[in-house]
């Protein structure tokens, strides 16, 4: 019986670019140098703002996008390990080098165990399909039921799981409200019985009071099945919700790290305090009395990032070290990891 | 002139109602909506998509497109009534008195014109005699006034070589370029990152205090509410169910609606794990309002005469009402307390004594 | 719950104390929770409108397009059930009944137009001496002298005659109008209308028959078939291959889409008649050959169809069906973005199954209306064709080979090309509208 790890996806060094035609260089350098884990049962938010790359980061891990250079090992075995074809010269820049071919798998058995949700119900469904067919084909792809009569009763199963009319599996999207269609995409994923889901932005298009509804069948599922989550949103207070650990992401690079109560009071980056400070609190007086910091000027585009610490230009701290060199992610507290040039004195 | 203005109210809007006639049916998206809008004072309107609010806003400035219509009501600015203004009329009014912002700047900026070219539209629109050098001048105070640098390089630039934080910016300078007495925020930071929305509620809540101006806030986030309203008007599938100061509704919400949607978010100052409670249920197809409150159906406390009738508004407090037939209940329970009521009441027609 | 409910509220939006009175009147059970089964009986279910009703729903409320398709329907009837209405066949010639106009007289009638036209067209044939010999007979014959006034009077008469010999020849029309008989419908030979006197049941001949006999009725309704036929063959001809090209070069991107396209450029700039020219001229030989080969189905059709259609068939398939495989691109360019997809990816589905359960499925309303609007093309491709004598192959008939037939005798039978001309424009002009119609109600854009 082998020892199964605690650690169910490692990242190491995972980067992502998207070359734009016409342009040479490397293009939108969407995930730069990523290193994380993700523990079995536990759900680990992504937060950030656009650019940030936290939705490049969760479908690179599923290979949705194929990874720039890194690798990714899911349930200790390496689905993917290739190295870095860019690299950076004296003064900066990125030259693309030649590297050998890298090491991929047949991700079809991993598509069994690794799932996503996605954020527009309406877009990820096709609307053509039943919703019956639509969960069918996840078991027809895989090949899990192929009695006719077991198909069309785990069909049953998975739609009473989500909270839907089991009667209503011949019924078209269309037809269905914006929270229904969510829970079909959720019985979507689950049909394959999934170990890792990335929930990628899965209640931003969602009616506020529907939102709680789903995270709280999410929150069940987890318990109930053992599942881990990647969950990504823009919405940090949900993320800090729902989440166990929490990244900050910030244009394409992990900036922090933490369990989520801890993220909260003790934030050390200064682009997770900005953060946390500018997220509106439904309380007047809270509103009234705190203290918040407003970044001046606006996010860079991942095409150009700024050098060194990409958050430098915005930064109050900003030191001259900032702009030179990238600061390393450390673990400075136990389990709590920053990538600050600040906290390096 | 001016004291007497004070008096008067910027905005009256009463039992509004808004249909649209679609091939489908009647879809009645506002039911009957009242509400007030002071000078020098911040409104929020707070519902879900479905709700009613940005259309009830579409008609204050009269931008309303087939196929919805104003059914009935009256929407009363500054004494005037709005809804008998002709085309041409609304047209003056639009920009000078009362202007609009927009969730999504991209699609409300013309992508082929220049950003002072716009500005400069906007001004020519209301002041026809204005020169194109002091038309620039001003466009240009404006920008720095929202808060833009460079802006001279940045008059001759595009809306797609804004970021979004800039171009929602450029909008705001837009609508408030010809200092109108009522501004409509429609969603205006939904689309943008938490920081960037955090720049702009400062600045908004900036530029009210420097113009006196009134806002109406349409939004579906309750923490942008906290932020930045003074009022709040909550809606449920077209129709007011609850209104009052931003304390008391935050504090003492007197709708079960208000109070679902306080209980179900997450707050990221929490200091521990709390189980949210969601409202259950979805939002009503409003292709077929049915009789009664239209929130009974997902209401934990519903009563039979919810799904009855539509439930009257009951004071609370200092403009602060609800509707919702708890409250009526309890005002019974006050009043008979209080005995206000006679204890017997012969006049029931429809009890039967189960005793 | 802390009240701060007042009862007496100047200047509040409702007075309170009326309404509490009125509010006490409020039956007892008014205040009773309300169950589950009440609260989910209170919603009224909308009713779900499909794709395809929503459609049609506005398709008939164009009522250009509706129009059309009564006509389509309309002429299809007329090409598939006409023939068997009518009991003459195409090919079957009535002796007797040679060009015949679409209109008849009675038999009494026609005898009496006989009698008049021969009574105009006496003099017509004598000279001016004949004619002075004729009335000097007469005036023999009635024992008077012919005065030498008389003599050339006649003499003066008959010249002037003989010049004005044609514009005096009485026609059949003018001793009609002068008697003020008025032609029936149809067209009857004189022992049609004999039969039918007896007793007989006639079939008339509602627009004439040609030069040899041939109705001309039943020719337009079968050539009006063949048209349908050869439209609807060749628009699924174009529909197969122009899909799947498309398809697969639009979703798989990259150098294969590249290689693809550029196929396709250079399938466009050949020229489409001349090709099919050629190619006709160069099968004839091999399929006649094939044809006296045996006495099978295939060797029946290929007899049926003619060298000429079989290479404007081959044609399409090699030439015609770029339109659509760039339409179809094009769509499926745009689905591939669509997140659909990428969950079918993820779920771990091949390009096979994508293409075949997602794109396609979505692009419907393109494909349908696209390959109906191939249709008219195709119907006036193969018209051209006949008219200009590479289409069908005599016997068979076609609406373009009976135009170009119907011009040696145009003067006189004008409707042997009218008729079929019309049927044709009809048939395209309703196929294109109604197929506009069809992209209208069909297009997602316009859904609501």
């Amino acid at each position: 019986m082998s020892e199964k790890n605690d650690v169910l996806v490692q990242v190491d060094h995972l980067k992502k670019y998207f070359p734009v035609k016409g342009l040479k260089g490397p293009g939108v350098q969407a995930v730069e140098d990523i290193s994380i884990f993700i523990n079995r049962g536990e759900t680990l938010g992504l937060v950030g703002e656009s650019g940030c790359g936290k939705t490049t980061l969760g479908r690179t891990i599923l290979q949705l996008h194929e990874p720039t250079s890194g690798k990714i090992v899911y349930d200790g075995e390496t689905i993917f390990e290739g190295e870095d074809p860019w690299q950076r010269d004296a003064e900066g820049n990125l030259h693309p080098v030649k590297v050998p071919k890298a090491k991929k798998v047949d991700m079809l058995p991993y598509r069994r165990k690794m799932q996503i949700i996605f954020q527009d119900p309406s877009a990820s469904l096709d609307p053509r399909m039943t919703v019956g067919e639509i969960i069918g084909e996840a078991l027809d792809i895989h090949k899990l039921c192929p009695n006719k009569k077991d198909r069309t009763d785990r069909i049953k199963e998975l739609l009473g799981r989500v909270g839907l009319n089991t009667e209503h599996a011949n019924r078209y999207p269309h037809e269905f409200s914006g929270g229904q269609q969510q829970r079909v995409g959720i019985a979507r994923a689950l049909a394959v019985k999934p170990e890792f889901i990335v929930c990628d932005e899965p209640i931003s298009a969602l009616d506020v009071s529907i939102q709680s509804q789903v995270v709280n069948m999410l929150e069940d599922m987890q318990e109930e099945m053992g599942l881990t989550y990647l969950f990504i949103a823009h919405d940090i207070s949900v993320v800090r919700h729902i989440s166990h650990r929490i990244g900050v992401m910030y244009l394409g690079t992990m900036v922090e790290l933490a369990e989520s109560y801890e993220l909260n009071r003790h934030p050390l980056h200064p682009y997770t305090q900005t953060l946390l400070s500018a997220v509106p609190v439904p309380d007047p007086e809270v509103s009234r009395s705190r203290q918040r910091i407003v970044l001046e000027g606006d996010i860079p585009s991942p095409m150009n990032p700024p050098s060194g610490c990409r958050f430098h230009t915005r930064c109050p701290y900003a030191m001259d070290k900032c702009k030179e060199c990238v600061p390393k992610f450390k673990e400075y507290e136990k389990g709590h990891w920053v990538a600050c040039h600040l906290l390096e004195q | 002139m001016e004291q007497e203005k004070k008096n008067d109210k910027l905005l009256e809007v009463r039992d509004l109602k808004v249909s649209f006639f679609t091939p489908a049916g009647e879809v009645k998206a506002v039911n009957g909506i009242s509400y007030d809008v002071n000078y020098d004072e911040v409104m929020g309107v707070v519902g879900e998509s479905g709700s009613g609010k940005s259309v009830e806003a579409y008609s204050i400035i009269g931008l309303l497109q087939n196929p919805g219509k104003v059914v009935g009501g009256s929407i009363t600015f500054e004494g005037q009534d709005m809804l008998s203004k002709t085309k041409n009329e609304m047209i003056d009014f639009r920009g000078k008195e009362v202007a609009m912002i927009f969730q999504n700047p991209m699609t409300c900026l013309n992508p082929v014109y220049t950003i002072g070219n716009q500005l400069v539209e906007a001004l020519k629109a209301h002041d026809k005699e204005i020169s194109k050098e002091d038309a620039e001048k001003h466009a240009m105070k404006m920008l720095e006034e929202v808060g833009i640098n460079n802006v001279e390089k940045r008059m001759k630039q595009y809306p797609h070589e804004l970021s979004g934080g800039m171009r929602q910016r450029v909008m705001i300078a837009m609508g408030l370029i010809c200092h109108p007495k009522l501004l409509i925020a429609d969603e205006p930071t939904t689309a943008l990152d938490v920081t960037i929305q955090a720049q702009i509620l400062e600045l908004m809540k900036k530029l009210q205090k420097q113009n006196h101006m009134g806002i109406i806030f349409i939004t579906h986030n309750l923490g942008v509410v906290a932020e930045i309203c003074d009022k709040v008007s909550v809606m449920y599938a077209g129709k007011m169910v609850e209104q009052g100061p931003v304390d008391d509704i935050f504090y003492n919400p007197g709708h079960p609606y208000t109070k679902g949607l306080l209980r179900s978010m997450p707050r990221v100052d929490a200091e521990s794990y709390e189980r949210l409670i969601p409202i259950e249920g979805s939002p009503v197809d409003m292709l077929n309002p049915p009789e009664g409150c239209p929130f009974a159906p997902r209401c934990e406390h519903a009563m039979k005469i919810c799904l009855q009738k539509m439930p009257p508004y009951v004071e609370l407090g200092d403009n602060h009402r609800a509707a919702c037939w708890l409250r009526v209940q309890d005002c019974l329970e006050e009043a008979k307390e209080e005995h206000v009521l006679p204890e017997q009441n012969t006049e029931k027609t429809e009890v039967d004594n189960h005793e | 719950m802390s009240g701060k409910k007042r009862f007496q509220k100047p200047g509040s939006l409702q007075p309170n104390i009326d309404d509490i009175l009125e509010w006490s009147k409020l039956p007892e059970d008014a205040f009773e929770p309300a169950s589950t089964q009440e609260k989910a009986d209170f919603i009224k279910d909308r009713k779900s409108v499909s794709y395809w009703a929503d459609a049609w729903r506005r398709l008939r409320r164009n009522k250009v397009a509706m129009v059309a398709l009564a006509i389509i329907i309309a002429l299809v009837i007329f090409g598939f059930v006409g023939p068997s209405v009518v009991p003459y066949t195409y090919k079957q010639q009535v002796r007797g009944s040679e060009s015949l106009h679409p209109w008849h007289y009675t038999l009494e009638d026609q005898e009496k137009i006989n009698a008049y036209m021969e009574e105009h067209n006496q003099t017509e044939n004598l000279t001016p001496d004949e004619a002075v010999e004729k009335a000097k007979a007469e005036a023999e014959a009635e024992g008077k002298e012919l005065s030498r006034i008389e003599e050339s009077k006649i003499r003066a008469k008959a010249s002037v005659s003989q010049q004005k010999e044609s514009d005096e020849h009485v026609t059949e029309a003018e001793a009609a109008k002068a008697l003020g008989i008025k032609h029936k419908a149809f067209g009857y030979s004189a022992q049609e209308l004999q039969k039918k006197a007896d007793g007989e049941k006639v079939f008339p001949h509602v627009f004439g028959t040609d030069d040899q006999g041939r109705d001309i009725m039943v020719r337009v309704m079968v050539g009006t078939r063949i048209s349908i036929i050869v439209g609807v063959c060749a628009a699924i001809i174009v529909l197969i291959i122009g899909a799947l090209y498309g398809s697969i070069s639009g979703y798989c991107g990259g150098v294969v889409d590249t290689v693809m396209q550029r196929i396709v450029e250079i399938i466009y700039s050949i020229p489409e008649m001349l090709i099919i020219l050629l190619l006709s001229a160069t099968l004839k030989p091999a399929l006649e050959q094939f044809q006296n080969s045996g006495n099978g189905p295939l060797q029946n059709l290929v007899t049926i169809l003619g060298p000429n259609l079989i290479s404007m068939f081959i044609a399409f398939g090699l030439l015609y069906w770029v339109t659509m495989s760039r339409i179809i691109r094009g769509q499926i360019l745009q689905l591939k973005q669509q997140e659909y997809v990428t969950a079918a990816r993820a779920l771990g589905a091949k390009g096979g199954r994508i293409i075949g359960k997602h794109l396609l499925p979505n692009c419907i309303g393109q494909i349908i209306t696209t390959t109906f609007l191939q249709i008219p093309s195709a119907i006036f491709l193969e018209s051209f064709l006949s008219f200009i004598g590479v289409g069908v192959s005599a016997p068979l008939t076609s609406l373009g080979s009976m135009c170009s037939e119907a011009l040696s005798g145009l003067s006189t039978y004008p409707y042997r090309l009218f008729i079929p001309a019309g049927i044709l424009s009809l048939m395209i002009l309703a196929l294109n509208l109604f197929g506009d119609g069809l992209r209208d109600a069909l297009d997602p854009k316009l859904k609501k």
